[in-house]
This record gives structure tokens, C-alpha cells and sequence, in this order.
């Protein structure tokens, strides 16, 4: 009884960190996590540095391209993109009235410009377009596999392994804290404002880093059990198929093509002005 | 008689601090050996299984491996190859992120190339009924199945000696059940560590217990010494 209920707040408590896009068979999902990593960067970097209208159309475009390739979940993913944009929305309270130029409307002392809602915009596409190919490269692969693929970079060692571990130990780490506070709460602690409550909580951080340093230690002696000398062997290799290049050159095409709308500047007006002469 | 898979000459260790756990202990595990030991909690039996791994340092004694004394990290390292150490809390033993990983990870620090590697770990899960563990992710397994693969970790390593620090904690009977079955099935050398008598009675032959800082054979400190008649001394 005791156990089911550990077990089911173990759960909830590991909902937060889920993965819920991982189980698909898009060829995406099937593609070589180094591969994705490196399409993701770029895409990301390019997407997020452009400044038109045009191509921060061209971005949204693009990521739900990558969606479509991926078969995401869509509820799974509009809730995703729901808390991205609830931010959102915060800039379209401030910005629009932000920046000088064609007045558009006013209210009380503060002008909203056609500049600044065109800006504010261009932000909205452009982030929604980049967490949309984000999610259908990285969030479709498992943790482990993403350090696997950063392994298959050749990404310094100690980052990959840094990152294993602390996928690895962040749930441990959670189970100690949240066990902790269990324990509190059986001895009627409830969270006030109070000094109290402060100092609870410091208690409990401060176990919790003393028993995680307490469980390094174990898990470095459990690794010297086992012969480690201080190299790690990698078991899993990848290979690069024709498919992943597919995916490769789309992603570089792509960015190119943002690169090339920000260098010639093109604006919606140029891209209107020929068929309203 | 069998020879000495390892054994302790005269082993002392004090925590800094001046706590003393350990005053001229001699111990040793030969070939076919399936020993239990006892003791109250704090008696130094976990500090006496780190001593042997080599994990702490004795103040003064020192441990031989098939004769001859282990010297310095190198030694232990070697050491470590013929004997496997099962931890107390599987999490600490589990630190890859799926289960095949973790089973591969000492055959590929022996040298193994990923392959063979993967194929012992393989045969290994295979032993222990955990055929199709290969891709769990570690964390997660449940206590039982982590416990299990911790042993499997251990055994891939193809270990002369298994020592066993409190085996059967937070277990439930069928998983209990499941390690007894196991263990009594292994060809390898054991020394366990445990409170759980009854599970000591069906893997051991003899027992030592830990108490006035030595190892004295037989006499359990639980005073129920007609469980453990049968043992033999």
C-alpha cells in the first residue's frame, strides 16, 4: 500500500520532467541525434537572429514543416506552445508602444506604432517557429540519446558525461527531497511566512546537497568497483544514413535562406509594392 | 583446502576522529567459500568490505589477493577485476542511463571491445531472467528489477569473488525469493553482509560476525543460535 503510494508520487513527481514526444516513428525520430543536434543549433541560431517580416514568416513556416515531418502529438503540443506564447503575450501589452513611427492607435498617453506591432510580430513567428522545429528535433529523442549524440560530435567528454549524470541523478536527487518533505509534513510542517518555514526549507536544501554529496562518493567508489581507470567507453555508435542527410541539407537550406532574406533586407513593402504599384 | 581468493592480515582502521571500527582483523575468502557476516549496526562490516575493495585505506594491516599483497590503486584495480561488490542502494550502482550501458560498462573497462562487450551484458541479463531489461532506462526500474540489474552489473565482470553489502534490503518476498534463487545457483565465492537471517541460512555455510572492533567466527550476535545450528563452523 505504502509502496504504491511512493510509487505514485514518485510519478508525479516525475511528470515535470517527462518526455512527451519521444514515442513516435517519424524519420525524424529515426534519424541520427548528432545529425539533429547540429540541424537544431543551426536552425535555432538562424531563426532566432532575423529582423524581417518575410523570413520570420519563413521560420514559422519551416517549424511547422518539421512538425508535420515529425507527426507530432498536436494537443501535446499546442499545450507546449501555449506556455511559450502566455510570455508572449507580455511583450504584445509593451512593445507595440514601444518604438517611434506610424501611429496606428492611442490610448491615454501612450501610441501604438505600426513599427512597433510589426516588430512584436516578427518576435511572435520567429520564437514560435524555432520551439516548433526545436521540439521535432530534440524533444523526439530520450535524454540518453541526446548525450549519445553528443558524444557522436565529439563534443568535449566531461560535458557529455556531466549531462548523463545529471539526467540520470536529477530523479534520485528529487526522490530525496520530495521523501524529505514528506517526512516534514507527516510532523505537521505546513509552509508559512515566517522565519520558521526559512529555515526549514535551508535545512532541507542544505541535506539534500550533503546527501548528494554523499551518493557522488558512492557512485564514484561503485565506479572503481567495476574497473573504471578514468575513461569512459562509448557502447552505442551511430551510423549516418542517406536519410539523415536529407534532413541535414533541408535544415542548412533553410537557414541559408533566412541568412540570405536578412542580407538583401527584403521588407513586406517590397514585397507589396509590385502588385500595388 | 582452497586457496585464498583474498584475505586480510592484521587490518585496523580508525575514522578520523579517532573512532576505531577495525583492530587487527584477519579474514579470508577461498575458492567455493559462501560466508555470512553479522554484526550490530556500526560494528565496521561495511567499512570492512570498502577496506577490501580497497575503497579505504586500512591504518595498519594489509590485504593480500590471491597471495600476494595488493599495493597501491593499481593493485585494488586489479583486485577489482576478480572480486565484484554488490552496494547497498542500487541507485549509487546504476549510474548509466539505460540498463545495457550500465551491464557493459565493467566488461568494456576490462578491455573488452563494444561488441563483446554488449554481448556478455547480454548473456549476463540473460542469466538473471532480465532478458529485454536491455533498453530500460535505469531510473526507471523498480527497487526489486534494480537490485537485480546491479547483480548483473557485478556478475558481467565474470568475478572470482561476490561480496554483498545487505542484499536483500527493501525487498519483497518473490524478489527474495527471485536473489536466493540466483545466488545458489552462482559457482563463485561469496561473502554477504546482512541482517536478514533467514536469507543468510539459505546462501551461507558459515558465518562471522563483526563485534569488539574483530571478526570472530560463528556465535551470532543475534543470541538465536538455534537458527543458525545448522551453519557450520
Amino acid at each position: 500500500m505504502r509502496a504504491t503510494q511512493f510509487k505514485r508520487n514518485q510519478e508525479k513527481l516525475l511528470q515535470h520532467i517527462t518526455e512527451p514526444f519521444v514515442s513516435g516513428n517519424s524519420f525524424i525520430h529515426r534519424a541520427h541525434p548528432g545529425i539533429r543536434l547540429v540541424c537544431a543549433f543551426l536552425f535555432s541560431l538562424c531563426g532566432a537572429l532575423v529582423t524581417t517580416l518575410p523570413s520570420a514568416c519563413c521560420v514559422l513556416v519551416t517549424g511547422i514543416m518539421f512538425v508535420i515531418s515529425a507527426r507530432l502529438p498536436f494537443f501535446r503540443l499546442f499545450k507546449r506552445l501555449f506556455f511559450v506564447n502566455f510570455f508572449i503575450l507580455f511583450l504584445w501589452i509593451f512593445l507595440p508602444f514601444s518604438r517611434p513611427g506610424e501611429e496606428v492607435f492611442s490610448i491615454g498617453p501612450f501610441t501604438a506604432t505600426m513599427e512597433g506591432i510589426v516588430y512584436t510580430l516578427i518576435i511572435t513567428l520567429k520564437s514560435n517557429g524555432v520551439i516548433l522545429a526545436m521540439t521535432s528535433l530534440l524533444s523526439t529523442m530520450p535524454i540518453q540519446t541526446m548525450g549519445s549524440g553528443m558524444q557522436s560530435l565529439h563534443l568535449p567528454e566531461k560535458l557529455c558525461r556531466l549531462f548523463l549524470f545529471t539526467w540520470r541523478y536529477v530523479h534520485v536527487m528529487g526522490i530525496e527531497f520530495s521523501k524529505m518533505k514528506r517526512a516534514a509534513t507527516m510532523r505537521n510542517f505546513i509552509p508559512r511566512t515566517n522565519l520558521h518555514t526559512y529555515k526549514t526549507y535551508a535545512w532541507l536544501m542544505g541535506m539534500l546537497l550533503v546527501r548528494s554529496l554523499d551518493r557522488a562518493q558512492r557512485v564514484w567508489q561503485a565506479m572503481l568497483c567495476r574497473g573504471f581507470t578514468g575513461t569512459f567507453h562509448v557502447l552505442n555508435s551511430f551510423k549516418i544514413h542517406k536519410k539523415d542527410w536529407l534532413l541535414f541539407t533541408t535544415s542548412i537550406t533553410f537557414s541559408t535562406l533566412f541568412i540570405i532574406l536578412e542580407i538583401y533586407k527584403i521588407e513586406v513593402k517590397q514585397c507589396i509594392q509590385p502588385f500595388f504599384p | 583446502m582452497h586457496p585464498a581468493i583474498f584475505s586480510l592480515e592484521d587490518i585496523s582502521f580508525t575514522y578520523p576522529g579517532g573512532i576505531k571500527v577495525l583492530d587487527e582483523v584477519n579474514f579470508k575468502l577461498s575458492e567455493g567459500d559462501k560466508i555470512a557476516l553479522t554484526g550490530h549496526n556500526g560494528s565496521g562490516k561495511t567499512t570492512l568490505l570498502h577496506i577490501i575493495m580497497g575503497l579505504l585505506h586500512p591504518s595498519s594491516g594489509q590485504v593480500l589477493y590471491k597471495g600476494s599483497p595488493v599495493q597501491g590503486e593499481k593493485g585494488f584495480q586489479e583486485l577489482r577485476k576478480g572480486v565484484g561488490l554488490l552496494f547497498q542502494q542500487a541507485d549509487d550502482q546504476l549510474f548509466c542511463p539505460t540498463v545495457i550501458e550500465d551491464v557493459a560498462f565493467g566488461p568494456l573497462n576490462l578491455g573488452h571491445n563494444p561488441d563483446k562487450a554488449r554481448k556478455i551484458a547480454k548473456y549476463t541479463l540473460c542469466l538473471l531472467g532480465l532478458s529485454g531489461y536491455e533498453d530500460r532506462v535505469t531510473y526507471r526500474l523498480s527497487g526489486g528489477e534494480k537490485k537485480l540489474v546491479s547483480l548483473a552489473t557485478v556478475l558481467a565482470m565474470q568475478p572470482e569473488a561476490l561480496v554483498l553489502d545487505e542484499p536483500t534490503n527493501d525487498l519483497d518476498p518473490a524478489m527474495r525469493g527471485r536473489l536466493i534463487e540466483i545466488l545458489n545457483s552462482l559457482d563463485v565465492a561469496m561473502l554477504v553482509v546482512s541482517h536478514d537471517l533467514d536469507f543468510l541460512k539459505q546462501v551461507t555455510q558459515s558465518e562471522y560476525s563483526c563485534r569488539n572492533h574483530s571478526v570472530q567466527m560463528g556465535a551470532s550476535v543475534f543470541k538465536s543460535g538455534k537458527d543458525l545450528s545448522h551453519c557450520k563452523v
